[in-house]
């Protein structure tokens, strides 16, 4: 490309440089072809500089090789950085070389970032920005802060507060899954279904301060029992519930009776009149006790409810599912 | 097929740990450039632009299918499904991918791949080059939703550009 070269402007500068003596006629086109590239200059100018240029090259420029063209782009450039610096980025720009090329990677980018903080408003807290210096410090410290949030929130809504284990919510969520995983590497899954023996006293007889005490104790004891792979949850008022994926019926009943033995242990100074605390456990296992959620529960609080007939402070394993 | 000798696998990748136990699994982006626009001659020598084009589309089209299969799977929606392409493709020193337009409903996107393998800092030759970046891009979206995508390259390098930016959309 050689934009504005055949403008006579440089002939007519060549011929004045060159020193050469022009008669009346040469002096006249030099004289216009300065007149014509002044207003060259002048209209390319405007394009750049005024409020409102000229939308057409003047007829007297037509036959000047490359210059509406040049006119036009330039025309089309101004068109676009006034879309983009009013914050339309889907304006497009039909323009080649390294000027158009800079915007539109600055348009890229403008919309791409568009893009990510569409997606971190559709809850996808991955995106991170990597354009415009401060401001992707400022968007990722952002991102980051509500992912912190997000975690706290869902942590809130899956713990409950007094015992700092997991409640009903997140068991109900996590079931399906554990039993899915279970059936899918073969193995079997424990569920301890744990109830606090005569609870009910401790509150009425020390209050409900006293009886927090104990349930938050407890809250300890199966965090402290339990492994990461495990799921203790509260289930309710006094309940509790464990899982243990991977244990069979014998080993399940061994670990529900080394937590029992450690509460019992457990000593509440506060409570002169009641010391110790204990608890009974109902313990099913899948697939023997059944092979859904509801159905694990069900066997485990029928086995609870034997551990508390049978005297409490005792495990008891539900009896063998019989088919129908 | 019977007869085939160079039928694409994985393994063809080869064990490059045990092969390269010195030099390792990178190069220069000249050799992998040379390679390409070398091929690039000779195969549009004989058989044409178009038909050169048509070719490294198809290429990369099964490159886009056989990487998604091979380091992109599991990507179990969009948003996972762009970050793990995004991490891949700048590990692996192929582009930044940056998404500008999803609409997956109507099955239209615009992307963008800047500090492209094969065009970034190519000369301005006013074409738009890189047909196996569109076949690749048209593969991995293919693998990924199921769908037939058509992908063209709408700025690149070689016009001026100083990212290749593309559109996407589904055609079956």
């Amino acid at each position: 490309m050689h934009r504005g070269s055949d403008l006579p402007v440089h002939g007519g500068r060549g011929g004045l440089t060159a020193g050469r003596r022009a008669d009346d006629s040469e002096g006249r086109s030099m004289a216009d072809g300065h007149d014509r590239c002044g207003t060259a200059l002048s209209l390319l100018r405007s394009v750049l500089y005024d409020a409102t240029p000229p939308a057409e090259v003047p007829p007297e420029f037509k036959d000047v090789a490359d210059f509406e063209t040049l006119f036009r782009e330039l025309m089309s450039l101004r068109t676009y950085t006034t879309a983009l610096s009013e914050g339309d980025l889907n304006a497009s720009l039909d323009m080649r070389g390294r000027v158009s090329g800079a915007l539109k990677g600055l348009q890229a980018n403008l919309r791409h970032l568009t893009w990510q903080t569409q997606a971190v408003a559709a809850g996808d807290l991955t995106q991170r920005v990597q354009f415009l210096g401060e401001f992707a410090t400022a968007f990722n410290t952002m991102v980051d802060h509500l992912q912190e949030l997000q975690d706290q929130l869902r942590d809130q809504a899956v713990r409950d507060p007094l015992t700092g284990l997991l409640n009903r919510r997140y068991l109900a969520e996590t079931m399906p899954r554990e039993l899915a995983r279970a059936t899918r590497e073969g193995r079997p899954l424990a569920l301890l279904m744990i109830d606090v023996d005569h609870f009910k006293q401790v509150n009425d007889a020390l209050g409900h301060a006293a009886g927090d005490q104990v349930l938050r104790a407890l809250g300890g004891l199966l965090r402290a029992m339990t492994r990461a792979s495990d799921v203790a949850c509260r289930w309710g008022g006094e309940e509790f519930v464990v899982v243990l994926p991977g244990a069979p019926a014998d080993a399940g009943a061994r670990r529900a009776e080394d937590m029992r033995l450690a509460f019992q242990t457990l000593a509440f100074p506060d409570q002169a009149s009641r010391a110790h605390s204990t608890f009974s456990v109902g313990l099913a296992v899948f697939p023997a006790h059944g092979d859904t959620p509801e159905a694990l529960l069900e066997a485990a609080d029928r086995a609870l409810y034997r551990a508390k007939e049978g005297g409490r402070n005792c495990v008891r394993v539900a009896a063998q599912a019989t088919s129908a | 097929m019977g007869g085939r000798k160079y039928l694409f696998s994985w393994d063809m990748i080869g064990d490059i740990g045990l092969g390269r136990p010195n030099l390792g699994p990178l190069m220069r982006l000249e050799t992998y450039r040379l390679m390409e626009f070398t091929f690039r001659d000779v195969i549009e020598r004989r058989h044409g632009t178009e038909e050169a084009d048509r070719i490294f589309h198809e290429a990369g089209l099964l490159a886009g299918k056989e990487f998604f299969d091979h380091v992109l799977q599991g990507a179990s929606d969009f948003p996972e499904f762009v970050r793990k392409t995004q991490q891949a493709l700048a590990e692996l020193s192929i582009g930044i991918l940056r998404i500008e337009k999803a609409d997956l409903a109507a099955g239209s996107l615009v992307l963008t791949v800047s500090e492209d393998l094969d065009c970034s800092g190519l000369p301005d030759i006013g074409d738009q080059i890189c047909t196996y970046d569109e076949g690749f891009l048209a593969g991995l979206l293919g693998a990924f939703t199921g769908k037939t995508f058509r992908v063209k390259e709408v700025d690149c390098w070689c016009t001026g550009g100083r990212t290749c930016r593309f559109t996407a959309d589904v055609v079956a």
